[in-house]
């Protein structure tokens, strides 16, 4: 065709819209990033993100190395009796603090540590690596299929066994049955179940555990850091490439649909009424964005749309911003302890408690909370505070809720800090139904879909559109919407372009 | 030799146990099966405990029963009949209710006065979990392979479990979309499941009650959509996925298989509680009673849940330390209570009309998958649930053998009841208000039910732990989890009947394919044992 001018149009500049457009770039190949929004960068947002994992080498060495600088950050579980854990990841020291609320929690738990941690290397290897289809009658599908059964079966008799257990277990039961304190329960399991739609009792939260551990270098509390700069400066970074890699990027420019000619994907239309022609087009947006609005449900089968129709995308997590006029104290905190990630999750019980209200879609007054304070020289501190489970389109309208909401926040804040009160200067809340609105993403998911099994691996997002590859020829995912999901990892995104330039 | 010598000893007069007993005695051994209840049939029974009353105290109804089971062992021929039932029926607070029937079309039919769209949506629905039935059905006569053995047995078995998963459907379609379906059944949770088909409250409610039943799991739970399986797989008289009541309460089906066992030979001994397995050089050689008495026998075979079989009976030292631990974390929570009443007559129900057949099964009242998780949530916390979800059905009404003409017998299955109850946990006084409780409940629905009641039995997960011996009162005697099923049941590496005691095996539901008046686990236990023991294999279990 004449008037095909790119390689591959990308839908939507998120991390890993960039990440796959650096790798075309870097290949030669042209490319257009269409960004809806004013700056690049989707949910990669100090708005929405407070801790992140490193970018893994496999995505930064294909785009040519990434210079981020990483600050580690400790843990710290709150207690109201002020004896809080603090965990830093270093398996040592991790061993000694929790010998002082057990010591045979200190043990397991480092038992408990060696099994998880080998368990989601063995996955990782799997999870980050694009998933094999079944049936396909492909060699390299068989292939893959069959090293990870190997990989499996190499950890041995014992613990092959224990794999076949764990993989369907709910984390309530595996912590109940190794610890007995409830606040190092209640720690771990948060962080079993953040940003999904299950309780620390739904069969499933252990391998979402695995996956959030394969993401963090295979540890429970370490690999959690900062980035210099904030999270913005991985955008910046990839923005730098993506220039050096002569990729064309056009912010404001939202894409109303995808251009279709002989059931293939030719290009995309901007709600500006501006047309854009490429040989692919490669969707950042959220699966059922793609399907329902780029695509349209007039071209898609009856099954395929029942089947994204029911794709489960409902964002959980909601963020509290407080801009505070000095900094808050903490009871029994010190310094460091206000630089770590604290949560406030004292048990198994109070999610749970805090999760039956949320399965359909109403609140608790005793929310889950992941605190992060932040302080510049120059400015005023603030904190951003991750609250668990504030559900999409809460019953009530956020409108009406909101704001008994973020009081309920606060009057729990203040069983922690006596002063926190009197600190603030000025609140900010943002629902998922804020994140569905200002960025793009329907439900307003972290991963843009749940990561439960029947959503994972070549089941991500939808059946038959796992691999990158959508129903329709020559559109594609890159999103955390496809394998593996999100996190900050950029992993979709490197995966789909392998896709993508393999295809070209 | 030393005196009571048999070849088998089995552990426990419940079905599976007898069905082992009767195979193992088909095949000429010298079994012998030890009770310690005064009656037998553990939870499948039927007791007279108000005169004039039969009650079907524990299990209610049937349908799970292999098929083959009952032809091997002729249960017909001593006894057994199977009613099956005309519908099932969802009373609602509004007056109005919904039904399904034996008959298809009327089903859509009456799925349609709620929904059109759901009418249509059966049909779809009917054929995905048909095919999940029919996936299944072969496995249930099939050992788990051990899936960590190089050994051939274990690796064909292997092939021929993922043979069955990828199995034709009725238009040969064998692909990757059939596989992917079975991969999310196996799962999903029922409310994700049903939520991709029907849009009304009341359709799902009623569908999602056979999820829940008998488990620790809400509909809100990934895992519960398979636990529908195990309320569908079943069949009577070559119907799948329909219900019947035995003629003279579910006791029938063990006194058939009694008859079964005596007349090969068999015996069975009540009021002889295992105290604990003999074991000598390693291997299990006999068993000890309460009463003093000793047994011996060339195997063992426990028809008792695997916390009771390996913590309780055998001593911890002639077990793997690992083993041991996996036992003691074997997931085994009761959530299940019943209430057995003897009416002095048919109590209205105004909402389901005069000689609907939708009346004559088993009846709810839960409306929607919110209130059903509502329930749990409540277990979640160990109270019972406040609006619980109830199966109840009448049996007298199509069996006149379970109460004097006129009057009837009402079985009122309770979930979510927790076995340990918070705040003190059970006693007389909280049972009698939990008894009442229920009773409140069905009254909101059927003005004159309290005054028709002569009498009525409250069970707790507590009775059924004391009484039937199930641990914490789990009906299913272990939970139907991922980590708990297949080659996981009861623990990763022992699922072939065998236990690492020598000469001891375990035949109950604790193993696969699981809870439910079904022998599935016996037949196939009684199976391993006659392999290992070199005998003649005859029937449909070989």
């Amino acid at each position: 065709m004449s008037d095909m001018q790119y390689d591959a149009i990308i839908i939507g500049g998120g991390h890993n819209g960039l990440v796959c457009a650096n790798i075309l770039g870097k290949k030669n190949k042209k490319v257009l990033v269409c960004e809806a929004r004013e700056n690049c960068g989707g949910m990669v947002n100090h708005e929405i993100i407070n801790y992140v994992p490193s970018v893994p080498n496999s995505v930064s060495q294909s785009i040519g190395g990434l210079n981020l600088k990483y600050i580690p950050k400790g843990t710290i579980a709150l207690s109201e009796s002020g004896k809080h854990i603090r965990l830093i990841g270093n398996l040592h020291l991790d061993h000694a603090t929790i010998a002082k609320f057990s010591t045979q929690d200190a043990d397991r738990y480092l038992e408990f540590h060696d099994k998880m941690s080998q368990f989601s290397k063995t996955l990782g290897k799997f999870m980050l690596d694009s998933p094999p289809r079944i049936m396909n009658n492909n060699f390299s599908d068989y292939a893959k299929l069959f090293k990870l059964g190997l990989n499996v079966r190499m950890l041995g008799k014992k613990r092959f066994n224990e794999f076949a257990r764990m993989i369907g277990l709910n984390i309530a039961d595996e912590l109940e049955d190794n610890f007995e304190s409830t606040l190092l329960q209640g720690l771990i399991a948060h962080d079993s179940v953040l940003g999904s739609n299950l309780g620390a009792r739904s069969p499933g939260s252990l391998i979402n555990l695995l996956y959030r551990m394969a993401v963090h270098g295979n540890s429970l509390f370490g690999g959690i850091y900062e980035m210099e700069g904030g999270s913005e400066s991985f955008i910046s970074a990839l923005l730098e490439k993506c220039n050096r890699n002569s990729v064309e990027i056009k912010t404001s420019a939202s894409v109303k649909n995808c251009l279709i000619e002989d059931d293939k994907a030719v290009g995309v239309e901007l709600h500006n009424g501006e047309k854009f022609f490429g040989k692919t087009v490669i969707s950042n947006a959220d699966p059922r964005s793609t399907y329902l609005c780029l695509l349209g449900a007039q071209n898609l089968d009856t099954d395929v749309k029942r089947r994204i129709k029911h794709h489960r995308s409902k964002g959980r997590v909601a963020k509290l911003s407080l801009e505070l006029k000095q900094m808050p104290e903490f009871n029994d905190c010190d310094i460091e302890d206000l630089n770590s990630r604290m949560v406030v999750s004292p048990s198994i019980d109070y999610i749970e408690e805090n999760f039956n209200p949320s399965k359909f879609d109403k609140l608790s007054s005793e929310p889950v909370l992941e605190i992060c304070l932040k302080k510049d020289k120059d400015s005023n501190p603030s904190l951003d505070i991750q609250v668990q489970y504030a559900p999409y389109r809460a019953h009530g309208g956020w409108e009406n809720i909101k704001e008994d909401y973020v009081n309920s926040i606060i009057k729990i804040l203040s069983k922690y800090s006596s002063n926190i009160e009197s600190c603030i200067e000025s609140k900010t809340f943002i629902t998922p139904d804020d994140i569905e609105q200002n960025y793009h993403v329907s439900g307003g998911h972290w991963h843009h879909g749940e990561i439960q099994i029947d959503q994972l691996f070549m089941l991500r997002p939808i059946p038959g559109a796992a691999q990158y590859r959508t129903h329709l020829d020559g559109l594609y995912l890159c999103g955390a919407g496809a394998h593996p999901g999100g996190g900050m990892h950029g992993i979709s995104g490197k995966n789909a372009a392998k896709v993508v330039l393999g295809d070209l | 030799m030393p005196k009571n010598t048999h070849d088998i000893i089995v552990v426990g007069a419940g079905h599976n146990g007898l069905t082992a007993a009767s195979y193992m005695a088909k095949a000429g051994l010298d079994v012998l099966v030890l009770e310690k209840n005064e009656w037998i049939g553990g939870a499948a029974v039927s007791r007279e405990l108000f005169p004039g009353w039969k009650y079907s105290n524990c299990s209610y109804v049937c349908s799970l029963l292999r098929p083959e089971i009952m032809r091997d062992l002729e249960l017909y021929k001593y006894g057994l009949q199977i009613i099956p039932y005309e519908g099932s029926a969802t009373m609602m607070r509004n007056g109005d209710y919904y039904a399904h029937y034996h008959d298809h079309d009327m089903t859509i039919n009456s799925i349609r006065r709620h929904s059109h769209k759901d009418a249509e949506a059966y049909e779809r629905y009917s054929r995905d979990v048909l095919r999940q039935c029919k996936i299944i059905k072969p496995l249930l006569k099939m050992t788990p392979p051990d899936l960590t053995s190089f050994k051939p047995k274990d690796l064909f078995g292997a092939l021929e479990f993922a043979k069955h998963f990828a199995a034709k459907d009725e238009l040969g379609g064998l692909g990757e979309k059939e596989i992917y379906d079975t991969i999310r059944f196996y799962t999903m949770s029922i409310r994700d499941y049903l939520d991709e088909y029907f849009e009304s409250d009341i359709t799902k409610a009623h569908l999602a009650g056979s999820a829940i039943i008998g488990t620790a799991l809400g509909p809100c739970s990934p895992g519960s959509a398979y636990v529908l399986l195990h309320h569908y797989m079943g069949e009577v008289d070559g119907s799948v996925g329909s219900w019947g009541y035995s003629r003279g309460g579910m006791g029938s089906i063990t006194k058939a298989m009694m008859g079964c066992l005596n007349d090969h030979g068999g015996e069975v001994k009540p009021s002889s509680e295992v105290t604990n397995v003999i074991v000598k050089n390693g291997r299990a050689i006999g068993v000890a009673t309460k009463n003093g008495d000793e047994y011996y026998a060339k195997k063992i075979v426990s028809n008792l849940d695997a916390k009771r079989t390996f913590l309780k009976i055998t001593e911890e030292k002639s077990l793997p330390e690992d083993f041991v631990e996996r036992i003691k974390n074997f997931k085994i929570r009761g959530s299940s209570g019943k209430l057995n009443i003897a009416l002095d007559g048919l109590p209205d129900f105004p909402c389901i009309p005069e000689g609907d057949p939708g009346g004559g099964g088993d009846m709810h009242f839960t409306e929607s998958i919110e209130e059903m998780e509502g329930a749990y949530d409540d277990w979640k916390r160990g109270q019972w649930s406040r609006n619980p979800y109830v199966d109840m059905c009448i049996p007298s009404k199509s069996d006149p053998t379970m109460a004097a003409p006129g009057k009837h017998y009402m079985s009122v299955f309770i979930q979510y009841v927790p076995f340990n109850l918070a705040n003190g946990g059970w006693n007389e006084e909280r049972k009698q208000e939990f008894g009442r409780h229920i009773v409140d409940c069905i009254s909101e629905f059927s003005p004159n039910f309290k005054d028709l009641i002569n009498h009525y039995e409250v069970r707790t997960p507590m009775d059924l732990d004391s009484e039937v011996g199930l641990t914490e009162g789990n009906i299913f005697q272990g939970e139907l989890t991922m980590d708990q099923l297949m080659f996981n049941r009861p623990v990763p590496g022992y699922a072939q009947y065998r236990t690492p005691l020598k000469n001891m095996y375990i035949c109950s539901s604790s193993t696969h394919p699981g809870g439910g008046v079904m022998g599935a686990p016996g037949a196939n236990a009684a199976r391993e044992v006659l392999l290992d023991m070199k005998m003649p294999q005859k029937g449909n279990y070989y």
